[in-house]
């Protein structure tokens, strides 16, 4: 995306929203979405497949059965 | 050695024994936040009256001939995130100075209280947690004990200062992505991060439900394993409590690490590790013995995963004030709350899919070993107002920066003990050393803990018994 491109994802985004942005926050607003979009497209190289659900409701693990090593 | 120097077991147990009251204790307690918190600022509320009517109670059950629950007469403080009867839940903002008192306290303030610690006050914090540095414009910084120039940490900041500063033995903070780990290491204190879903969250202000956990900080091991045993227990009114019984630590602790599989954290945790960040890695790995060099799977996709849950949950959670009140938001987070409010639908679900996948292959890495071990921050405490570190000639936002290790490792819901280490190279300031162990052993992070403790590696400064702190030297 470009710096650009990201100023006017941002005031359309905030305008379905209905979020105020004035043009100096929205283009703070961009840098910070910059950041986070570098840190998505890592994600799009993660090879996920079709079958990889969200977790729902994240649990580390199942919680141990009474008895086990503890 | 004052009340207000004696640490968490021992001030328990000699109010136990009846060497000294809990009322006693509790004045030594407030003598010393009154005489310190001027310049710390870890304070942003004190309960003093309901603290002396805890400790009184306790006396009189003392006098009684009563048998005095596990924690009496420790004082404590939480982060003002967790609700306290009476009062506003301000999660470090001005926008919630207008909500209605909380009706009750929450979850593990109740079983603290239950435990016989005494509650003397509420914590600063970042705004609704969103950060690493207590750099809180609306409250002012809550600034290191041992220097004040320099930051707390964050999230839980007003929690790592105070027990730093001597304040209190035992704090209560919450960590999302490093918010009770930041501050343990950065202020020298030892921490709890337990696994996800082992602490009730119910009566918290949230800041990211997928991520969210709660746990303790204190002057030691055995405060940690003390504090951690009262605060188990399962919920079934919080979605995210997955524990169904306590399974108690203390007694554990003394059982040493021989036969444990230990390894120091390579690749991510070393090369975003500063060198005296990596020799307090290293010097722990000596201690406890370490086998040789594990390496974290997708270390860099678990943080870039944790930052899009974060940013798009922190987001959507406030977008009705970011709406209408986006002026009363704290200047340093505000912007990256809207933002993450915007994010596309696809950046989410993939990171929420991402973490399903990433879950499995960090489990996959604990049935080779038992603890690992990585710093908690590439750097020891920056100056407040630092706005760039520099990490092994690599120039980083300060603010985000600060959680680069402990990311990783909280995105995959394990338990961690940040133990406070002091390498050579940081001008005597403190780097904290993550324990970490798979989800539902916090025992063997603990034992480790404890075994860094008794080799003197691992512990905090010795404190002044007067009120006496580093001075202020600029702002």
């Amino acid at each position: 995306m470009t710096e650009q491109n990201s100023i006017d994802y941002v005031r359309a985004a905030a305008a379905a929203l209905e979020l105020p942005l004035d043009d100096a926050a929205a283009q703070r607003v961009a840098s910070h979405l910059a950041r986070t979009a570098a840190m998505a497209s890592l994600l799009d190289a993660a090879g996920l497949a079709p079958g990889d659900e969200p977790a729902e409701v994240f649990r580390p693990a199942p919680f141990p059965e009474a008895g086990a090593d503890e | 050695m004052t009340t207000a120097t004696l640490p968490l077991a021992q001030l328990a147990a000699a109010i136990a024994a009846g060497e000294i009251s809990a009322s006693e204790a509790l004045e030594g307690c407030i003598a010393r936040i009154e005489a310190t918190d001027g310049d710390v600022n870890a304070f942003t509320g004190k309960s003093y009256a309901r603290a002396r009517d805890e400790a009184g109670a306790l006396d009189a059950m003392r006098a009684r001939g009563e048998t005095l629950p596990v924690l009496a007469g420790v004082p404590y403080a939480v982060k003002n995130l967790f609700d306290i009867e009476g009062e506003v839940t301000l999660a470090g903002s001005v926008v919630n100075r207008g909500n209605a008192p909380a009706t009750a306290d929450a979850v593990l303030v109740q079983r603290l209280k239950a435990a016989g610690a005494v509650l003397v006050g509420s914590l600063n914090m970042d705004e609704y947690a969103y950060g690493f540095t207590t750099e809180n414009t609306h409250y002012g910084p809550t600034r290191n004990p041992h220097d004040l120039q320099r930051m707390s940490g964050g999230s839980s900041g007003g929690s790592g200062a105070a027990v730093a500063a001597g304040q209190v033995p035992l704090t209560l903070g919450s960590d999302t992505n490093g918010s009770i780990r930041v501050p343990s290491s950065l202020c020298g204190v030892w921490g709890l991060k337990p696994t996800f879903g082992r602490l009730s969250r119910r009566g918290s202000y949230p800041f990211v439900h997928s991520i969210d956990h709660l746990g303790p900080i204190a002057d030691s091991v055995e405060g940690l394993a003390l504090s951690y045993d009262a605060l188990q227990g399962p919920d079934a009114l919080d979605p995210g409590c997955h524990a169904l019984r306590v399974q108690p630590v203390a007694g554990q602790l003394t059982s040493g690490v021989r036969g444990l599989r230990i390894g120091l954290l390579g690749g991510w945790f070393d090369a975003n590790a500063t060198p005296p960040a990596r020799a307090a890695a290293a010097s722990a790995a000596k201690v406890l013995g370490a086998a040789g060099v594990a390496v974290w799977p997708d270390a860099e996709l678990g943080r870039a995963a944790a930052f899009v849950i974060t940013a798009s949950e922190g987001g959507s959670l406030h977008l009705a004030d970011l709406r209408t009140r986006a002026a009363e938001f704290e200047p340093l987070s505000v912007d990256r709350f809207i933002a993450g409010a915007l994010q596309p639908a696809d950046w989410y679900l993939k990171a929420q899919r991402f973490r399903r996948v990433y879950r499995d292959r960090v489990n996959a890495l604990f049935e080779q070993w038992d603890v690992l071990i990585a710093p908690a921050t590439p750097v020891s405490a920056p100056m407040i107002g630092d706005e760039w570190l520099d990490i092994n000639g690599t120039r980083h936002p300060s603010r985000p920066a600060m959680g680069l290790l402990t990311q990783p490792v909280s995105c995959a819901g394990c338990p961690v003990v940040a133990a406070p280490v002091w390498p050579e190279g940081t001008g005597g300031m403190p780097i904290g050393v993550q324990l970490i162990a798979a989800p539902w052993r916090e025992d063997l992070a603990l034992r480790a803990g404890y075994v860094l403790q008794e080799s003197g590696i691992a512990r905090l400064s010795p404190r002044a018994p007067t009120p006496t702190l580093p001075r202020r030297g600029r702002e």
